[in-house]
C-alpha cells in the first residue's frame, strides 16, 4: 500500500473519535492539536493581561510627574508585565507551536507522553492565577522587577512566595514540556526522517528544550534559596548574615541568558520555515542553521555575567564575558546571512506570514546590533539599566519572539482551522504593528543614551518629548492587537477553504494532511525519502 | 573615529546622520524637534574615560550600522528584484561552504577590531590607583550618604524636589516642575577638577547605583561589598553634574538623584578647610542660582556653611515645649518618612506599616527610640541614628505618638536620644 493510499483510506474512516463534552475535549485532552490550542489561546490571553499592565506603565510615563498610579504600584506593574510576558505569554506560546507542528512535522501521531502533555499545560491557569492574585494581598504583587533581585525582594511582602511558587510551577511546566518535545524528536520521527532532515524548528525546538531543562532548575534553586532567606533563617543573600547579594544575581543569570535564547531560538525556527516556503526556494545552508543554533545555546551558558557588569567584578572575569558574548553574534550572524541567501534570487511573494518573517529579520537584527553594542563592557557602563536596554530588549523579544509568533499564527492557521485568514486584514495587521512597535521603542534608545535609567516611575524634564512618542506609540500597538484576536476569532468561524498544501508548494509532511488537520494524523507513519 | 572628541557640532552631525537612516519615524521625531527637546546621544563627556566611552560607542554604531545598511540593501535588493510578481525564477541552490566560511571569518575579524580599543578602556577604567581624594559613597532607600574619608566631612544627600511637584494626581494641589525636577538634592558631592577622586561605593539596604553619565562611571551600590570607581574632571569643566540611581531599589528608586559640583582644586581645599560639620539644608540656599554662575557659587558655598554649623551647637542647648517638637516633627517626618509611612501615616499595608495606631507608635515609648535610631535588620526600616541629629529624632518620634489621631500625649526630649547614643 502507497503512502498516499495509506492517508486516503484513513480519510474515509474519519470519523475524528474526538472525546464528547467540553470537559472531556478540553481539560482531560490527551491530544497534542488540542493542547496546543490551550496552550495558544493561555499564551495570548496572557499577552493582553501583560499589555494592559504595559499601558499602565506608558500611561505614567506620559508625563513627569505622577498621575496615575504611585511608585509602588508602578514597580508592580513592571515586575507582573515582565513576569507575565516572559512566563505566561512567550514561553508557552512557543510549547503550543510545538505541540502542534513538532508531531506533524516529524509524521508522528501525537506527542510521545500525552497525558504528561495535557498535565504540563494546565498547571499553568494555576500558577498564573496565584501570580495575579497576588494583586490583593496586603503589599500588593512582587514590586523588586522580574529578576527578583535580592536582598530587595527580602524585604517584600508576602506576593514575593505567591510569586516562587508560581515560579516552581511554571518550571515544572517548562521542564516537563521540554521532556516532551525532547523524546518525541528523538524517538517518533517518521521512517527516513534523519535528525539532519528534519524541519528546523523542529531543531531549534529540540536545542531548546534541552536549554530548559539545563536551566529551570537552576532558577528554581535561585528562588528557593531566597524562601528559605525570608522564613527559614538562612542567608545566602542577606548580608546581614554573611550572605552575598551578588550571588543570587550569578544564579539568576546562568538561568536567565539561556531563558533569554529559549525564547528566541524557537521563534528562529519559525522564520526558517516561512521564508523559504515565500521565496519558493530551500532553506540555505541548512547544516550551518543547525550548527548555528547549536552554537548559540552553548555560548549562552558562557556570557550570564553581561547582564552584571556594574556589580564590581575582577577585570579578567569582565574581559573574559566581554569577549564570550561578542562571539555570539558570529553563529547569530550566521543565521541572518542565510535567511538573506535563502531570499537572494527566489520568487517572492509577500502574504502575511512573509511580512512578518522579513519584520523579524530586520526588526531583530536591531535588537542584536544594539545587543552588540551592550557587550562592550566600557560603554555598558553607561547602556546599563538604562532605556537603551529597554529598547534593547524590546526589539528581540517583541520584535524577535512575539512577532515570529503572529507569522508563525497566520502561516499555519489554515492548517489548524481549515479555513485562509484575511489577507488584507493581516496585512493591515503587520503594517499596523510594525509600525507602532518603532514608534513606541526606537524613542528609548535616545532616553537611554541622554540618561534615562529604567524602571522610573517618574523622570526629569529633558526625558519628555521621547517618553509621549513612546506611549502614543505603546497604546496604537496595544490597540492594534485586538484587530489580530478579530481575524483569528473570524479564521475559526468560517472563511474560504484552506487546501491540503494550503501554500505554493511548500515543503514539510504538516503540508500533507487535510486543512484543517485532523483529530489524529499519522496513524501510519509516513515514509521520507 | 572621527566622533572621539564629541562637540555640539560633532552632536548635531549625529542627529541628521541618524535621521537619515531611521527612515520614516527618525524623519518624525525630526519633525517635532523644531520647539521640544530630543537629546539622541550620549550626554556631554567632562572625563577621559567618558570621552573614551563616548569614541567607542560611537566606533560601534557605525561599525553596526554600515553591516546593517550592507545586509539589509541586499536583503531589500532581493525583495524588489527577486519577486513572483516580477516573474522571477527561483533557482535551487542550497548550500555553499565558501560563503559560509566568508561570513563567518569576517565577523570574527571585525569582533576583534571592536575588543582591542574596548579592552584599552576598560583596562583603564578599572585603575583605581593613584587617586589624591577618596570618597564614600553608601546607598540608602532613598539618598545617598557621601563621606569624605580623609577630611571627617560626612553628610547626606536626598531629593530636594517639592513632593507638590511630584504629585500631580490633583491638578488644584500640584506645582508646576522647576527646572532641575528630580534632579535637585539638599547637599551635594563637592569634588575638585584636574585631580583623580576615587569613590568607594557600598549600600546600608538593598542595591543602588551610582551614575554621573557625565563622567562615564556607573557603579553598584551593595551592601556587604566596597565596590570601587574613578573619575578625574576635566580642569575648566567646573559646575554642577547631575545622575540618578540606576538599579531598582524600591518604591523611591526615581526619587534618589546624584548631584555633584566641581570646583577648582583650590576652591576645594578651601572648602575642606571651612568644612568638617554636616551641611545644612539652608547651606545651599539655592541651587538653581548656584547653577547660573558655577565657579563663584562654589565659594558661597563654603561661606554657608560655618554658620550652619554654630547654629546646631546652639540647639541642643535649648528647652523644647511639646509644639515645637511637633512642628519641627512635622517638617521631619514629611521629609524623612513620609515616602514609605504615607503623608498621611497609612503606610501601604504589607510593605510599609502604618504609623496611625500603630502599636509601635502608641506603646513603649523606648523601644519606638530604638527602633528609630537603629532601624530594623531585613526591612527597609533605616536606622536614623546617624541620619538625624538629636532634635530631629526626638521631635519626630513626639510627633508621631500624637499625630495622626494617635493621641500618647507624652514627649521625647532630644536628651533622651543623646543618652541612648
Amino acid at each position: 500500500m502507497s503512502e498516499t493510499a495509506v492517508a486516503h483510506g484513513h480519510d474515509h474512516h474519519d470519523h475524528d473519535h474526538k472525546p464528547s463534552g467540553f470537559f472531556r475535549r478540553w481539560c482531560m485532552s490527551t491530544n497534542h492539536k488540542d493542547i496546543g490550542t490551550l496552550y495558544l489561546i493561555f499564551s495570548l490571553t496572557m499577552l493582553f493581561v501583560g499589555g494592559a499592565m504595559a499601558l499602565v506603565i506608558r500611561a505614567e510615563l506620559w508625563q513627569p510627574g505622577l498621575q496615575f498610579v504611585d511608585p509602588h504600584f508602578f514597580n508592580q506593574m513592571t515586575t507582573m508585565h515582565a513576569l507575565i510576558m516572559v512566563f505566561g505569554a512567550v514561553m508557552p506560546g512557543f510549547v503550543g507551536f510545538a505541540n502542534w507542528m513538532v508531531p506533524l512535522m516529524v509524521g508522528a501521531p501525537d506527542m510521545a507522553l500525552p497525558r504528561m502533555n495535557n498535565w504540563s499545560f494546565w498547571i499553568l491557569p494555576f500558577a498564573f492565577t496565584i501570580l495575579i492574585i497576588s494583586f490583593f494581598v496586603p503589599g500588593g504583587a512582587p514590586a523588586a522587577g522580574w529578576t527578583l533581585y535580592a536582598p530587595l525582594t527580602i524585604q517584600g511582602g508576602m506576593s514575593v512566595d505567591m510569586a516562587i511558587v508560581a515560579i516552581h510551577m511554571m518550571g515544572i511546566s517548562s521542564i516537563m514540556g521540554a521532556i516532551n518535545i525532547i523524546v518525541t524528536t528523538l524517538n517518533m520521527r517518521a521512517p527516513g526522517m534523519t535528525l539532519m532532515k528534519m524541519p528546523m524548528f523542529v531543531w531549534t525546538w529540540l536545542i531548546t528544550a534541552f536549554l530548559l531543562i539545563a536551566v529551570m532548575p537552576v532558577f528554581a534553586g535561585a528562588v528557593t534559596m531566597l524562601l528559605t532567606d525570608r522564613h527559614f533563617g538562612t542567608a545566602f543573600f542577606n548580608p546581614a548574615g554573611g550572605g552575598d547579594p551578588v550571588l543570587y544575581q550569578h544564579i539568576f543569570w546562568f538561568f536567565g541568558h539561556p531563558e533569554v535564547y529559549i525564547m528566541i531560538l524557537p521563534a528562529f525556527g519559525i522564520i526558517s520555515q516561512i521564508i523559504p516556503t515565500f521565496s519558493r526556494k530551500p532553506l540555505f545552508g541548512y547544516s550551518s542553521m543547525v550548527f548555528a543554533t547549536a552554537a548559540i545555546a552553548f555560548l549562552s551558558f558562557i556570557v550570564w555575567a553581561h547582564h552584571m557588569f556594574t556589580v564590581g567584578m575582577p577585570l579578567q572575569g569582565e574581559l573574559f564575558f566581554m569577549y564570550a558574548t561578542m562571539l555570539i553574534s558570529v553563529p547569530t550572524g550566521v543565521k541572518l546571512f542565510n535567511w538573506v541567501t535563502t531570499m537572494w534570487r527566489g520568487s517572492m511573494t509577500f502574504e502575511t506570514p512573509m511580512l512578518y518573517a522579513i519584520g523579524v529579520v530586520f526588526l531583530f537584527t536591531m535588537g542584536g546590533l544594539s545587543g552588540l553594542m551592550l557587550a562592550i563592557t566600557p560603554a555598558d557602563f553607561q547602556y546599563h539599566d538604562t532605556y537603551f536596554v529597554v529598547a534593547h530588549f524590546h526589539y528581540v523579544l517583541f520584535a524577535g519572539a512575539v512577532m515570529a509568533m503572529m507569522g508563525g499564527a497566520f502561516f499555519w492557521l489554515p492548517k489548524w482551522t481549515g479555513h485562509m485568514y484575511n489577507e488584507t486584514l493581516g496585512k493591515i495587521h503587520f503594517w499596523l504593528t510594525t509600525i507602532f512597535f518603532n514608534i513606541t521603542f526606537f524613542p528609548q534608545h535616545f532616553l537611554g543614551l541622554a540618561g534615562m535609567p529604567r524602571r522610573y516611575a517618574d523622570y526629569p524634564l529633558q526625558f519628555t518629548e521621547f517618553n509621549q512618542w513612546s506611549s502614543f506609540g505603546a497604546f496604537g500597538l496595544g490597540l492594534s492587537q485586538l484587530l489580530f484576536v478579530y481575524i483569528v476569532v473570524s479564521t475559526v468561524r468560517g472563511g474560504k477553504k484552506a487546501t491540503t498544501e494550503v501554500w505554493d508548494n511548500p515543503e514539510g509532511l504538516e503540508w500533507t494532511v487535510p486543512s484543517p488537520a485532523p483529530f489524529h494524523t499519522f496513524d501510519q507513519p509516513p515514509v521520507v525519502r | 573615529m572621527v566622533f572621539s572628541r564629541p562637540t555640539k557640532l560633532a552632536k548635531n552631525q549625529l542627529a541628521s546622520k541618524l535621521t537619515a537612516i531611521g527612515g520614516a519615524i527618525a524623519a518624525l521625531v525630526y519633525a517635532g524637534a523644531a520647539n521640544a527637546e530630543y537629546q539622541l546621544n550620549f550626554q556631554q563627556p567632562v572625563t577621559q574615560v567618558a570621552r573614551d566611552i563616548y569614541g567607542l560607542h560611537m566606533l560601534i554604531f557605525w561599525i553596526c550600522v554600515a553591516i546593517f545598511v550592507l545586509v539589509f540593501s541586499v536583503m531589500f535588493y532581493s525583495i524588489f528584484a527577486h519577486r513572483k510578481s516580477k516573474n522571477h525564477e527561483a533557482s535551487q541552490f542550497s548550500h555553499s561552504t565558501k560563503v559560509e566560511v566568508v561570513w563567518t571569518i569576517i565577523p570574527t575579524i571585525i569582533l576583534i577590531i571592536m575588543a582591542w580599543p574596548a579592552t584599552k578602556v576598560l583596562i583603564s577604567m578599572e585603575d583605581t590607583t593613584k587617586s589624591e581624594h577618596t570618597v564614600k559613597i553608601t546607598g540608602y532607600q532613598w539618598k545617598w550618604g557621601y563621606e569624605y574619608l580623609d577630611n571627617d566631612i560626612s553628610f547626606y544627600s536626598t531629593l530636594a524636589t517639592p513632593r507638590e511637584q511630584i504629585d500631580q494626581f490633583d491638578k488644584a494641589t500640584a506645582e508646576k516642575q522647576g527646572e532641575n525636577y528630580l534632579l535637585e538634592v539638599d547637599n551635594h558631592l563637592v569634588v575638585p577638577s584636574g585631580r583623580k577622586i576615587r569613590a568607594l561605593i557600598t549600600a546600608n539596604d538593598v542595591i543602588h547605583a551610582w551614575w554621573v553619565p557625565a563622567f562615564g562611571t556607573k557603579k553598584d551600590a551593595i551592601p556587604g561589598y566596597i565596590n570601587e570607581l574613578w573619575f578625574n574632571v576635566d580642569e575648566g569643566k567646573e559646575g554642577f553634574y547631575r545622575g540618578q540611581c540606576a538599579e531598582l531599589c524600591g518604591k523611591d528608586h526615581a526619587f534618589m538623584p546624584i548631584v555633584v559640583q566641581v570646583v577648582t582644586g583650590e576652591q576645594f581645599d578651601n572648602w575642606l578647610a571651612s568644612g568638617g560639620e554636616s551641611f545644612d539644608a539652608g547651606a545651599i540656599a539655592d541651587q538653581d542660582e548656584a547653577d547660573a554662575a558655577t565657579s563663584s557659587a562654589a565659594a558661597a558655598v563654603v561661606e554657608a556653611i560655618a554658620p550652619a554649623a554654630s547654629a546646631a551647637e546652639e540647639a541642643s542647648a535649648k528647652t523644647w515645649t511639646q509644639d515645637e517638637l511637633m512642628a519641627l516633627g512635622d517638617e521631619v517626618y514629611q521629609s524623612r518618612c513620609a515616602a514609605c509611612h504615607g503623608a498621611d501615616g497609612v503606610g501601604i499595608p504589607g510593605v510599609f506599616p502604618a504609623i496611625a495606631g500603630s502599636a509601635v507608635a502608641t506603646g513603649d515609648r523606648e523601644s519606638q527610640i530604638d527602633l528609630i535610631m537603629f532601624g530594623k535588620p531585613g526591612t527597609a526600616m533605616a536606622a536614623f541614628a546617624n541620619q538625624l541629629n538629636d532634635e530631629e529624632i526626638a521631635s519626630v518620634i513626639t510627633y508621631q505618638r500624637n499625630a495622626f489621631g494617635n493621641n500618647v500625649g507624652d514627649v521625647v526630649l532630644p536628651a533622651d536620644i543623646k543618652a541612648k547614643r
